[in-house]
């Protein structure tokens, strides 16, 4: 079978990954219109360029478009592209539930910009919090299909974590111990196992959202004798591993990325598999410093305070690790590179505004303002989307069998780097001034109108980035230079495969003895395991 | 399998903390409740039994489960009709809420392991059974909470 | 001695010749294997003793739950796992039945696990107060259970301890039982523990707030550094493979 219908009826796990890559990347294109439109709105205050209740659509449908169609299918696209490749694998344990994992959440995604069609797109905010949720206060059918395409896109999420820790428990290469796994293999099995435990909080607070709704049960509705708090604390405890979950698997890309441009093995191996775990765990701790406007006692607030710093710190040894691995390394800036360095820088910033949040008082006077929203633009954006880009510049060779071209790359880099700043680093400003997110305008107050100009120029100069990027893609895939099997002299086993890899992906399994498997078959004279 | 089931522990355990917190009250009929958790215990048996039986052996017992797990089922819809009676509904308040919602989920679950038991190929049983297991012990928990520790 | 230590300590002579006992015979026993491991059972021994006389016994047996929830905490959680580090390797002999028995995972954990849930019963942890006997039995099966959860996890004999990903899975049960009981004693009904009625600042329903809490999280971040220990060793266990 060729072409469309090949392509339909995949399950090889490459063509998956590519599907969910294209589909990731239609999505973000969606979301970034609705982030342009609410751009556009805010540029000056007291503009009418769209009604409040469609801004309220616009950033329900960006934020729930970038999170659920946008960071997670592309982070799991690029893990079932890879992991069999790196843990030198012909395919996933589960081929069909592989395919089956992304229309499902694919099916999902459609459900939920159908709704856009029948009028009522959900706006209730991407974390819909009860009673505003409830059918009394949003009586159209918008949050409907908010709650059954989510369910559709969970289903398929944890369909594909579980697929993803079979098969790294069970497929890989003889000889390849856990301990000599590369870092992007065991940062998705972590988060795989992290999708497993905190999606259901999701599907277990859609399904009690849902029955409210639509079957008229009592779960949030507090003069029923339900309680709306609930869904905070169902939904938080979902959403915290959820950044996480969409963190790790990048985090996973930084530490194959620098290490091959910097020339060094990665710094302290043990020490940023073991802060994975660390993360993890603690991740489930955490959840209630979404709440802290919500008077729930000092001493709770504290206690969760307090844990909120203390994760910080596994993240923190990851960025001593990455920039210990560059330290006297012979250092090469191709764009994934740049885009690699250029995460650290950015991913700190969001860190650091993050944990600013741990602190109670400046959370009390900071949440729900645009402090919030350049924090999280800072590590999603700045972290995420940094990690991807760098991802595509590193693999998209083995993907294609093209190079893209660099000279397009730097470009695109520079001008992503100086809108993305543009559009969010004045925000942290807006958000000490007092200006409230999700709002569809502003008054006239001093600073309010410029910052928020500014914030737009930005945001449109990261768009031609953006555009630029996939324009280098688009040409590249045609007119790029032919890449061999590995341009970037890496260490992993993906580069010991073709590019594009044959259906079957290795020829004969090879085995492995370190952590570097390449650089020990290119180097018999000082392989890695000969070392004492 | 497990991992599946992993992921379902974590939906029923909120689901039942739900139900915990909202303490709700109603009576609910304890022999009702008995006789179903037998029925699903032995249903279980059952499934152990086909699931250790040979790709001949398996088939009766199967049967014998598929009709333990819907006669369990039918007993559910008794109850729930009782209770409608009696005005405990859905909409009743927290308890309606999270007793229906929390035995529903559970139901749904118990229906689909049926149909896909009635169709499972052979090499799949071993999965199912584990399945069937889980959801044997998610209703005994909830037995305990919902039935036992709330008359109490 | 009194006039020394303050009007606060709880001398008890028999916990002070009990934990006497235990450093000299620790020395005793180990000079023979090497004393290198000495400064983690001193100072186990060290925090036993001051656990079980200093103030905060006082304030645990008379004034603050969250205080009883602290001394607690030390006997099962911080206490076992430096006797067991202080453990040098040694031959079980005629120990070898006891440790098939009692020191294999499930019923090491049960042990463990149970003994905590056990206490915080209201009727067992009430009568525990009010009666002395019982609650130098409640010390002890803290500080004995504690050191048999431990023993699979940090005990000395290589071959009787659980490999990586059973220690974790061990001990991530072990943490969510101690986050339940933790979280229900902070967000559940007050009034559980009548005979603290609240002192310096805390009234009673903060104060069994609190005692929850130090059991949740500083009771989870115990379990978390197991398990972040026992994933590095499993790393540097060998180089290659």
């Amino acid at each position: 079978m060729t072409g469309l219908g090949a392509w339909l009826c995949a399950i090889d796990h490459k063509r998956v990954g590519i599907l969910y890559m294209l589909s990731a990347l239609l999505f973000f294109l969606a979301g970034g219109m609705e982030a342009m439109v609410m751009r556009a709105q805010l540029a000056a205050p007291n503009l009418k360029l769209i009604a409040p209740e469609t801004y309220n659509q616009m950033f329900t449908m960006h934020g729930t478009t970038m999170i659920f169609l946008v960071a997670m299918p592309v982070l799991t696209g690029f893990g079932v592209y890879l992991i069999p490749l790196m843990i030198g694998a012909n395919e996933m344990a589960l081929p069909r539930l592989c395919a089956l994992s992304f229309w499902l959440q694919l099916m999902g995604g459609v459900l939920l910009y159908f709704s856009f069609a029948t009028g009522a797109a959900p706006d209730a905010g991407w974390f819909s919090y009860a009673p505003l949720s409830e059918k009394a206060f949003s009586p159209g059918a918008g949050l409907d299909y908010w709650a059954l395409a989510l369910l559709m896109i969970a289903g398929g999420s944890v369909g594909s974590a579980i697929n993803l820790i079979v098969t790294i428990a069970t497929e890989r290469a003889p000889g390849m111990s856990m301990r000599l796994v590369p870092l992007f293999v065991w940062m998705t099995l972590v988060t795989s196992v992290m999708i497993v435990f905190a999606l259901p909080a999701l599907a277990a607070s859609l399904v009690m959202l849902l029955s409210d709704r639509l079957l008229h049960a009592r779960f949030f509705d507090a003069a029923q004798g339900g309680a709306p708090l609930l869904w905070q604390h169902y939904f938080w405890i979902f959403g915290h591993p959820e950044v996480y979950i969409v963190v790790l698997p990048a985090f996973g890309m930084i530490s194959e990325i620098i290490p091959v441009f910097s020339r060094k093995p990665i710094f302290g191996y043990p020490f940023m598999a073991t802060s994975t775990v660390a993360i993890a765990f603690l991740s489930y701790g955490v959840w209630v410093h979404h709440m802290f406007a919500v008077a729930l006692g000092r001493n709770f607030l504290a206690v969760f305070a307090a844990a909120s710093m203390l994760i910080a710190v596994p993240t923190g040894m990851k960025i001593f690790s990455w920039v210990a691995t560059m330290w006297g390394g012979a250092i090469r800036f191709t764009t994934a590179m740049l885009f690699a360095v250029a995460f650290l820088l950015e991913f700190t910033v969001g860190g650091l505004s993050g944990v600013a949040f741990a602190t109670v008082p400046v959370d009390w006077q900071m949440t729900d303002t645009y402090f919030v929203v350049a924090h999280i633009h800072y590590v999603l954006f700045g972290g995420t989307v940094f990690a991807l880009l760098a991802g595509v510049h590193y693999w998209f060779p083995k993907m294609s069998g093209r190079m893209l071209d660099e000279k397009l790359g730097r470009w695109s880099f520079w001008l992503i780097v100086l809108g993305f700043n543009t559009a969010f680093f004045v925000q942290h400003f807006l958000g000490l001034l007092g200006m409230t997110r999700r709002v569809y305008t502003y008054p006239d107050l001093p600073w309010f109108g410029a910052l928020n100009l500014i914030s737009t120029i930005g945001a449109a100069i990261l768009v031609f980035g953006i555009l630029l990027f996939c324009a280098n893609v688009a040409m590249s895939l045609f007119f790029g230079a032919v890449a061999g099997d590995d341009p970037w002299n890496a260490w992993t086993l993906e580069w010991a495969a073709a590019s594009p890899p044959l259906l079957q992906n290795f020829a004969e399994i090879p085995e492995v003895r370190s952590r570097r498997p390449l650089w020990d078959r290119k180097h018999p004279e000082a392989p890695d395991w000969g070392v004492a | 399998m497990a991992m599946f089931l992993i992921a379902e522990t974590v939906f029923f355990f909120l689901l039942i903390l739900a139900f915990v917190y909202f303490r709700g009250t109603a009576k609910l009929s304890l022999e009702a409740g008995g006789i179903d958790t037998a029925l699903l215990l032995a249903s279980s048996l059952s499934m152990w039994r086909a699931a250790s039986s040979g790709t001949g052996g398996s088939r009766p017992w199967l049967a014998v489960t598929l009709l333990l797990g819907a006669a369990f089922l039918i007993g559910q819809g008794i109850q729930y009709l009782h209770l409608i009676r009696d005005g405990v509904t859905l909409s009743q308040g927290a308890f309606g809420t999270t007793f229906f919602t929390l035995t529903g989920m559970h139901g749904l679950h118990v229906l689909a392991g049926l149909i896909a038991l009635a169709i499972a190929p052979a090499p799949a049983l071993r999965s199912m059974a584990l399945y069937w297991y889980f959801f044997t012990a998610v209703w005994l928990a909830i037995f305990l909470v919902a039935y036992v520790w709330s008359a109490a | 001695m009194n006039t020394f230590f303050g009007p606060n300590w709880d001398l008890e002579p028999s916990v002070v010749a009990g934990c006497a006992a235990l450093a000299l015979g620790y020395i005793a026993v180990a000079r023979k294997r090497g004393l290198s491991r000495m400064p983690y059972f001193l100072a186990g021994v060290v925090l036993l003793l001051l656990d079980l006389i200093s103030p905060i016994d006082t304030l645990a047996d008379r004034y603050l739950f969250s205080a009883h929830i602290v001394q607690h905490f030390l006997l099962a959680l911080v206490i076992p796992p430096l006797l067991l580090l202080g453990t040098p390797v040694f031959k079980l002999g005629a120990l070898n039945k006891l440790e098939r028995a009692v020191g294999q995972p499930p019923v090491s954990w049960l042990l463990g696990v149970g003994t905590m849930l056990a206490w915080h019963i209201p009727a067992l942890f009430n009568a525990a107060l009010a009666n002395d006997g019982l609650h130098i039995f409640q010390h002890l099966s803290f500080l004995v259970t504690g050191v048999i959860f431990w023993w699979p996890i940090l005990g000395p004999l290589e071959d009787r301890r659980l490999p990586a990903l059973g220690a974790v899975a061990y001990l991530f049960s072990a943490c969510v039982c101690c986050s339940l009981l933790g979280a229900f004693l902070t967000l559940g009904p007050s009034g559980l523990y009548p005979a603290y009625i609240g002192y310096g600042g805390l009234d009673a329903r903060s104060d069994q707030q609190l005692g929850g809490m130090l059991m949740w999280v500083p009771g989870c971040f115990v379990y978390l550094s197991g398990i972040l220990s026992t994933v590095l060793r499993w790393y540097g266990a060998e180089r290659t493979a």
